[in-house]
């Protein structure tokens, strides 16, 4: 349970969630992104109460990859699992193509683009959801244990897509037990524990 | 005093025969209706809360309103109530047969929902005493076993959907159709997946689904159970006769 809690994220800003086991990192992240709603207090999301706020209209400006790939995958293949939101939300079609593709090249799946998401590897589900999340081109982004699953070298990738997005201001949430990947892209540490923020550390 | 929950599961399951049979057999609004709240109440005294069932499965339920709203259409009788041109749109013989398959599906959500309060080993455990081969009973009991992982991952499906920044409801009719048949994708392949993965895992742990077998749990028929199951079979008995001899 999160309690007594009084935090503010900034856009443009890479806050990272670090703690133990149980701490309630992924439950605060479910509700920064509304997919939990808060049984008291408030939660603005881009000034905005989350309790009126749709799930979707949230999910038009903030990015959320589950700790599992596995729940977010619902596409019959690679391409369209990355094209599924643009699809609905009335993207042109050359313009969905493109970001398709280069999505796919930047996580190096372009071999996989008609494979079955559910039944990749679990780097490579991971590799896919978060193509998926960056086509919606989101403000803001909430990254539960990204780095899980991905060798030495495509976290390296993934290092440079995150400081990218950050060169073009978009803030992150990384919820991680990856100590160095946490060194890397974050400039503020929010220790929890026990449904707790314990510090805020700005490096 | 005993508990309605703790009745043996076979109790449970006559009920749920005697529930579900009426609801298959009986082809009028007024009985299933009937039927309906019997079915709702006896979830209450089972100890599960009838509005936390209905709750979680309110997705599954806007499906099946829309497919008695599409057989009431697709099926017309009676008076019109509201036509296209020459085209009957809304009938009062399509809404009650639309009305009867909802009160239908109803009846046997509350009947999984008063199984639900016996665990799904004790449920395989009665079915294997009512001498149901293994291996039938070992299916049925993991078919019990996934029914909250559906509905999770349905959720987590329909959560997936939103984050992408789409409002189902908003969408036109032939996107809506869309997304909700890739709603389903996830939850069937996922079925199939996990359920590779626990033969996998219980095979290894060297669980074999052979015809007879040992078991630490021996159920007891009680004298209650037997009251109870007496009931439940004399009342739909009963039922079944008022309705045959009205229709």
């Amino acid at each position: 349970m999160i309690d007594q809690l009084s935090l503010c994220l900034y856009k443009g800003e890479t806050t990272a969630l670090i703690g133990p086991n149980g701490a309630g990192k992924t439950t605060l992240g479910k509700l920064l992104t509304g997919i939990i709603k808060p049984a008291a207090g408030q939660l603005l999301i881009f000034g905005e109460d989350a309790r009126s706020l749709p799930l979707s209209r949230i999910g038009q400006k903030v990015g959320y990859c589950f700790q599992n790939p596995r729940q977010q995958l619902l596409a019959a293949s690679v391409e369209e699992e990355i094209a599924f939101g643009l699809v609905y939300r009335g993207v042109r079609r050359e313009t969905i193509e493109t970001t398709v593709d280069s999505l796919l090249e930047l996580f190096e799946i372009e071999h996989l683009r008609r494979a079955f998401p559910l039944n990749l590897s679990w780097g490579e589900k991971r590799r896919v959801v978060l193509a998926a999340c960056l086509a919606l081109n989101p403000q803001y982004l909430v990254l539960d244990e990204p780095t899980v699953g991905l060798d030495a070298e495509r976290i390296r990738t993934f290092n440079r897509v995150l400081a990218r997005l950050r060169e073009n201001g978009i803030g992150m949430l990384l919820i991680s037990h990856d100590q160095e990947f946490v060194r890397e892209n974050a400039g503020r540490i929010l220790p929890m524990e026990g449904g707790s923020i314990i510090d805020d550390l700005r490096i | 005093m005993t508990s309605a929950s703790e009745l043996d599961p076979r109790t449970k399951l006559t009920i749920i025969i005697c529930l579900t049979s009426a609801a298959v057999i009986i082809s009028n609004w007024a009985f299933l209706g009937g039927l309906c709240l019997v079915s709702f109440i006896l979830l209450a005294i089972f100890g599960a809360s009838p509005w936390g069932i209905i709750k979680r499965v309110r997705l599954l339920l806007y499906m099946v309103v829309v497919i008695a709203l599409m057989q009431s259409i697709f099926a017309p009788s009676g008076q019109t109530l509201l036509a296209f041109g020459s085209v009957k749109l809304v009938t009062a013989g399509g809404l009650l047969k639309g009305a009867e398959f909802l009160l239908r599906m109803l009846i046997i959500i509350a009947s999984a929902g008063i199984l639900s309060t016996s665990n799904h080993r004790e449920i395989m455990q009665g079915l294997v005493q009512w001498k149901l081969p293994y291996e039938i009973a070992f299916m049925a009991s993991m078919g019990i076993r996934f029914l909250p992982v559906f509905a999770e991952e349905f959720r987590d499906a329909v959560i997936a959907v939103q984050l992408r920044g789409v409002d189902i409801k908003q969408l036109p009719l032939r996107q809506k159709l869309e997304v909700t048949a890739s709603l389903f994708q996830p939850v069937v392949a996922g079925a199939l997946l996990r359920s590779k993965d626990i033969a996998m895992s219980i095979e290894m742990r060297g669980f074999r689904a052979y015809p007879t077998r040992s078991s630490y749990l021996v159920l007891e028929l009680k004298g209650y159970d037997y009251a109870v199951m007496i009931s439940a079979v004399n009342g739909t008995i009963i039922m079944m006769g008022g309705y045959f001899f009205i229709y």
